[in-house]
């Protein structure tokens, strides 16, 4: 009794540290340093200024969030759409291999994704992969290179982040009872009917939390658009990059940090409602 | 209820899991509103039936008819039968009431039509009050209530129950068993009921089938399969037996002359025997006689001594241990106006039964050699 409270209490304690450390200390640090004033020399000084704020309610810093959006919100769909036949078939295989199949799923989370995404310019360039095959293939006649356009970014997004949908989708598919459908069946729906009327909105915790962390992570890849998108298009983690590494605006990129965190909690919130209802269906453990 | 022409016909039904086979040649006809139970011991096959009918599964040989028509290619949400779960399979984003419109809407009832039928199954089954509320805000029995509900709105040819009452607890059970009972009357519509529980089976049934390794052992009501088992595998499901062992001396129309447990005796069966063929007696508790002291010329009397005895409020059970080393349970019925003496533990009886009312079977552990 008395050991299992003490262990209690150092497990409980040791996670509130680290999160405290890891987590609280370093969003408190840029909450600050948004409300700061940009200095040359020491990169901010400790006076009071809403210069940062100003700066992402600039036009530029608004092109940059839409883009952002329009890119990262492409990438999140093209990932639901891959990953949910994938993800479907995976939970309701009857097979042995199913934990390989998994495994497979997540081996690409071992290497770096930076280098996964050099690795993506082989794939894109003009004497690249896909290249060679069109070119093979008489589909097209000379070299074409996919290198530099928005193909390339949303390739890379995807590639890059579909684990990350496969995975919710999974745990919830793979908890949807067999016999839901089958009632679905018995009381007349098809299987297009069965799946909008029941299997969506089943699913729908395992599709939000899949979405949810492809769109975030996606917001703020800036090396994809960097290496993949030769720096045309400009997305909010490139955004923040910059001001902290080139532009030298501190406050700056912490207010746009700001935001983001701001975004992502409100996302959270209308997932942890969406999925309550949901009541014991559905990933709630994410 | 209506004629006595088959609702659903079950011809020949065979089906294999993994080379393993659960269906050997199934062949039944459920008639018109009738209540029939498929009663057997667990993986005997009676899920798998309900499947077959349902749709859920497709026999490797053998036809199913429902209502004259041939069913085989019909896809499961194209069968007009109903089927309650034994999970009850409730939608959980959906009300109690959303639920019992889904398949309303998926037949496209009209509107009018479909609220006037969810307010009379909500209605029926005593959930009108609980039509707003989630399936995880209910109680077990009202979740098995709403899954009724949820199949009988449809008004289907035949609703197929998969053992719904095992999740609830004994009292719940026996209100629910004469609920489904009178639901079957008032509706007119067949129900189709899986059990592996016989007194269940008896409650409920018009005609009871007693499955066994994926055959049908025998068809009949219950008083037919109780008092006539077909078979030893029938005659020890159903209920409570004492089984006597016997050989047959000879046989002269129905009465059998025959040797039981070591003692010459009459018996009184329809079936053929040849003389010195093993038999074995089955005897219900309530065939049973016991008395301190007899006339034993009369019939077969075997000694024996009292071993248990349990009052049950209206009946009073025994266990008489014999002499040749059987046990007999005996049940006796209090009448207030008998002078019968109660027998206690530990005192030395004799054993017959009232004539006729035997049931007498080849010992297939024998024959089956
Ligand atoms: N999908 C399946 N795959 C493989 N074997 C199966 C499958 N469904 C059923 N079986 C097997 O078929 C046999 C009969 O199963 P079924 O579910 O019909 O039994 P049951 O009579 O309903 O038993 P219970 O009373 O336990 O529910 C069992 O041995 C079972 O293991
Ligand atoms: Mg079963």
């Amino acid at each position: 009794m008395k050991t299992s409270r003490l262990f209690r209490r150092i497990s409980l304690g040791s996670a509130t540290i680290w999160l405290a450390l890891f987590v609280l200390a370093p969003n408190l640090l840029i909450l600050v340093t948004s409300f700061l004033t940009r200095d040359e020399a020491s990169f901010v000084a400790p006076a009071f200024s809403l210069d940062g704020y100003a700066k992402i309610l600039s036009p530029v810093f608004l092109d940059v969030l839409i883009k952002s959006v329009y890119l990262a919100g492409t990438a999140t769909l093209i990932c639901l759409l891959a990953a949910y036949p994938f993800a479907w078939t995976l939970a309701r295989i009857k097979s042995r291999h199913k934990g390989l199949l998994l495994l497979l799923v997540m081996i690409p989370f071992w290497t770096n994704s930076l280098i996964r995404t050099y690795a993506m310019v082989f794939v894109l360039k003009g004497k690249g992969l896909i290249s060679q095959v069109l070119t093979g293939l008489g589909i097209a006649e000379h070299p074409v290179s996919f290198m530099y356009t928005e193909f390339a970014i949303f390739a890379g997004l995807t590639y890059t982040l579909l684990p990350f949908m496969i995975l919710p989708l999974y745990s919830s598919i793979d908890k949807l009872d067999e016999s839901m459908l089958e009632a679905a069946g018995d009381l007349g729906a098809g299987r297009f009917k069965a799946f909008v009327h029941v299997i969506l909105p089943l699913t729908k915790p395992g599709i939000i939390a899949g979405c949810m962390m492809v769109f975030l992570p996606a917001l703020g890849m800036f090396y994809i658009p960097d290496i993949l998108g030769g720096g045309k298009h400009l997305i909010v983690g490139n955004f923040i990059k910059n001001q902290f590494l080139t532009a030298r605006d501190w406050p700056g990129g912490s207010a746009a940090s700001v935001l983001l965190t701001l975004i992502m909690l409100l996302l959270m919130r209308f997932y942890g409602t969406s999925s309550r209802r949901l009541g014991k269906q559905g990933g709630d453990e994410l | 209820m209506t004629g006595n022409n088959p609702i659903i016909r079950l011809e020949n039904l065979v089906k294999r899991f993994d080379g393993a086979t659960v269906l050997d040649g199934v062949s039944l006809d459920i008639r018109d509103g009738e209540f029939l139970t498929i009663l057997g011991p667990s993986g005997c096959g009676k899920t798998t039936i309900l499947r077959i009918i349902a749709g859920f599964e497709t026999p490797d040989q053998g036809r199913v008819h429902l209502d004259g028509q041939p069913l085989n290619d019909l896809p499961a949400n194209q069968r007009r039968v109903n089927t309650v779960f034994q999970s009850y399979a409730l939608f959980p984003h959906m009300t109690v009431r959303e639920n019992l419109a889904f398949g309303l809407k998926m037949n496209k009832v009209s509107r009018r039509e479909a609220e006037r039928r969810i307010d009379d199954a909500l209605d029926m089954v005593d959930l009108s009050h609980l039509a707003r509320r989630y399936p995880d805000r209910l109680s077990g029995g009202q979740q098995q209530r709403v899954a009724i509900a949820r199949a009988v709105v449809n008004n289907p040819l035949a609703l197929l129950l998969d053992e719904p009452l095992s999740a609830l607890d004994a009292k719940l059970r026996k209100r629910m068993q004469v609920q489904l009972k009178h639901m079957c009357r008032e509706l007119g519509m067949t129900f189709v009921f899986v059990t592996h529980d016989q007194e269940e089976a008896f409650a409920m049934s018009d005609r009871v089938v007693v499955m066994n390794e994926g055959r049908i052992e025998q068809v009949g009501t219950p008083e037919e399969v109780y008092e006539e088992p077909v078979n030893m595998f029938v005659a020890r499901f159903v209920g409570e037996t004492t089984i006597l062992d016997g050989s047959v001396v000879s046989k002269e129309r129905e009465t059998l002359h025959a040797m039981v447990e070591g003692k010459a005796c009459e018996l009184e069966t329809a079936r053929d025997f040849l003389p010195g063929e093993a038999i074995k007696i089955v005897l219900r508790p309530e065939d049973i006689i016991v008395e301190q002291e007899t006339d034993s010329e009369h019939a077969l009397w075997l000694p024996g001594t009292v071993r248990d005895t349990v009052y049950k409020g209206s009946t009073w059970d025994m266990v008489i241990a014999l002499d040749s080393g059987k046990d007999v349970l005996v049940t006796e019925f209090f009448n207030e106006d008998d002078e019968r003496i109660w027998h206690k533990s530990g005192d030395r009886v004799m054993v017959s039964w009232y004539k006729g009312w035997e049931v007498v079977l080849p010992d297939e552990d024998v024959t089956a050699l």
